[in-house]
């Protein structure tokens, strides 16, 4: 959270220096939609579409028969967020999600200044209402990461059989989970989707880190099968992270 | 908070009053809203053909919810067919401004299906989700297309309270189980009941006048009417699939 609010606040005196003129906030926000839409239409209305709904002349045939189509803005399913499962993203997710990019769907684009990114997501957002009705709910990592010792991991090994990941990613965490293989999961529209390869994370789409491991555990991915194990593992403060643990150490050995 | 109470008594006064007159009082905000009332009264019929259950494979933790599961949605109980858990309300009448409301029965994971399979709730109201089953269930509720919930439940797994904050259709669904369906109406007014086993329901206490009544059922879809309620006692009215 720190980091992002580092990020924001940086964001926000960037654009007081690009705009040293502006009046009310709301003449700003006007402003920042309007640059937003400029850049929307030049840099990603080819996937997501002119009205926001995901059918952009590249979108098809990015993701024809199967997931991972753009996303539709005008839903308000966003999977990469900081927040509850059935919230939306704050602008600091979204943001992340425009400069970071997501392996395998969506260039980062990071090469739009900082004060455009932040003007492209509030064109975004105007596609949905919720935006303007509703406040998003933080989660709140459960303490901190712990070291990656052999017990840590073994623990995140029972975790990860107790939490039945392996019916969907599969026993050895490959995305070939019973559930994946008999084509039974599929995302909000219907297409087929599947879990990732959990071995392999320079494929992964909501970051690699231990901190990026237990958010998805805790978010979930809204509008796909991955559900928030938020409370179940909230009783015990430490086993997210033993998890994370476990998962990430898939990694190592390839 | 004297003079609150005052307030009160005087308007439980009133409300008696009222009540001895046979007019009931629209649960609104709070304010002294005296508005006639009466009662719905009615029946559901389904007068086709039972359709063949539908029967489907589990390729899923097979020894808890068995090799197969037979699913009937449309349950008749006598021979002039009568429907039960079809769910009927008046439609067009706004009524959000209750004060802190009570849970709603909780919607069970149990023996892989969700129970209730249909359920009614009160925007507003708070939903709890349970599993009962010894293996893991997600609950993913949504609307509009739109994930308001996807919980994962471990067995002997904390329970899950959500606030229901939009009106309209909640589809159930486990993303582990396909064949695990369920629904929630969520209504943002008190006017909703459904079909018991002979059919009937009822609907007390609705503001008198022309209100579109609408039926909604699983898998025979929606009816609509337009029923005049009256100031007091019931309207009766029959509904009729397909
Ligand atoms: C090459 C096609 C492409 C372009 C160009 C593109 N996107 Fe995307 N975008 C995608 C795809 C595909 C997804 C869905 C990925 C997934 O669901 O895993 C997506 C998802 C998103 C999401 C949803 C993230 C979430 O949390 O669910 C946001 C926000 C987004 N894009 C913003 C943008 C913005 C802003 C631009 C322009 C600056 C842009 N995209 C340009 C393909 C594209
Ligand atoms: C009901 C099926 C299901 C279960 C159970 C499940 N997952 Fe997932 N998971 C998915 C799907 C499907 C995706 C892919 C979503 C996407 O690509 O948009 C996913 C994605 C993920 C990701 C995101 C990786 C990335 O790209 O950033 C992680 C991490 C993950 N799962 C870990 C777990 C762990 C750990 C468990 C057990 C605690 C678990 N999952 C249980 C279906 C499931």
């Amino acid at each position: 959270m720190n980091i992002f609010m580092k990020r924001f606040g940086w964001a926000l005196l960037m654009l007081g220096m690009a705009q040293p003129a502006f009046g009310g906030s709301e003449m700003t926000s006007l402003n920042m939609v309007e640059d937003g839409r400029t850049i929307y239409e030049r840099s990603c209305l080819i996937c997501h579409g002119a009205s926001g709904k995901g059918d952009g002349p590249a979108a098809f045939y990015n993701a024809a028969f199967s997931a991972s189509r753009a996303r539709d803005f005008t839903v308000g399913n966003y999977k990469f967020r900081s927040t509850v499962s059935g919230s939306l993203p704050v602008d600091q997710d979204l943001f992340r999600t425009v400069t970071d990019g997501i392996p395998g769907s969506m260039p980062s684009f990071s090469g739009l200044s900082i004060e455009q990114r932040w003007q492209v997501v509030a064109y975004i957002k105007t596609f949905y209402s919720g935006f303007q009705e509703e406040t998003p709910e933080s989660i709140s990592l459960n303490g901190s990461p712990i070291p990656s010792t052999a017990a840590s991991i073994q623990r995140g090994k029972a975790l990860f059989e107790e939490m039945d990941c392996a019916s969907c990613h599969g026993k050895q965490a490959r995305g070939d989970g019973s559930v994946a293989l008999a084509g039974e999961l599929k995302d909000s529209r219907g297409l087929l989707i599947s879990p990732n390869d959990l071995t392999n994370r320079t494929g992964w789409k909501n970051g690699t880190t231990v901190r990026d491991m237990v958010r998805t555990l805790f978010t979930g991915l809204d509008g796909t099968p991955m559900p928030s194990y938020e409370s179940q593992l909230a009783g015990h403060k430490e086993d997210a992270w033993h998890l994370a643990n476990y998962i990430l150490s898939l990694s190592h050995h390839e | 908070m004297c003079s609150q109470s005052v307030v009160l008594t005087h308007r439980l006064l009133l409300t008696s009053i009222f009540f001895v007159l046979g007019y009931g009082v629209v649960p609104g905000m709070g304010q002294l809203e005296m508005i006639y009332a009466g009662t719905l009264e009615g029946t559901v019929h389904y007068l086709g053909m039972q359709p063949p259950s539908n029967v489907l494979k589990v390729l899923k933790d097979q020894e808890h919810c068995g090799a197969e599961v037979s699913i009937q949605t449309v349950q008749i109980h006598d021979a002039q067919g009568a429907l039960s858990d079809a769910v009927v309300s008046v439609e067009g009448i706004k009524d959000v401004g209750q004060e802190a409301m009570e849970m709603e029965r909780p919607v069970l994971n149990t023996r892989c299906a969700f129970a209730p399979r249909i359920g009614m709730a009160r925007q507003g109201q708070e939903l709890e989700i349970r599993n009962q089953d010894p293996i893991l269930h997600n609950t993913h509720i949504k609307h509009r297309g739109r994930t308001f919930l996807n919980v994962a439940q471990v067995p002997g797994g904390n329970p899950i309270v959500k606030r229901l904050k939009r009106p309209g259709l909640h589809t159930i669904r486990c993303d582990k189980h396909v064949f695990m369906e369920g629904s929630l109406h969520v209504f943002d007014h008190p006017y909703y009941s459904m079909t018991n086993q002979t059919g009937m329901f009822r609907i007390e206490s609705i503001p008198a006048g022309k209100h579109p009544i609408r039926v909604w059922h699983e898998a025979l879809g929606i009816l609509e009417k337009v029923v005049n309620v009256p100031e007091k006692g019931a309207v009766q009215v029959k509904f009729t699939y397909p």
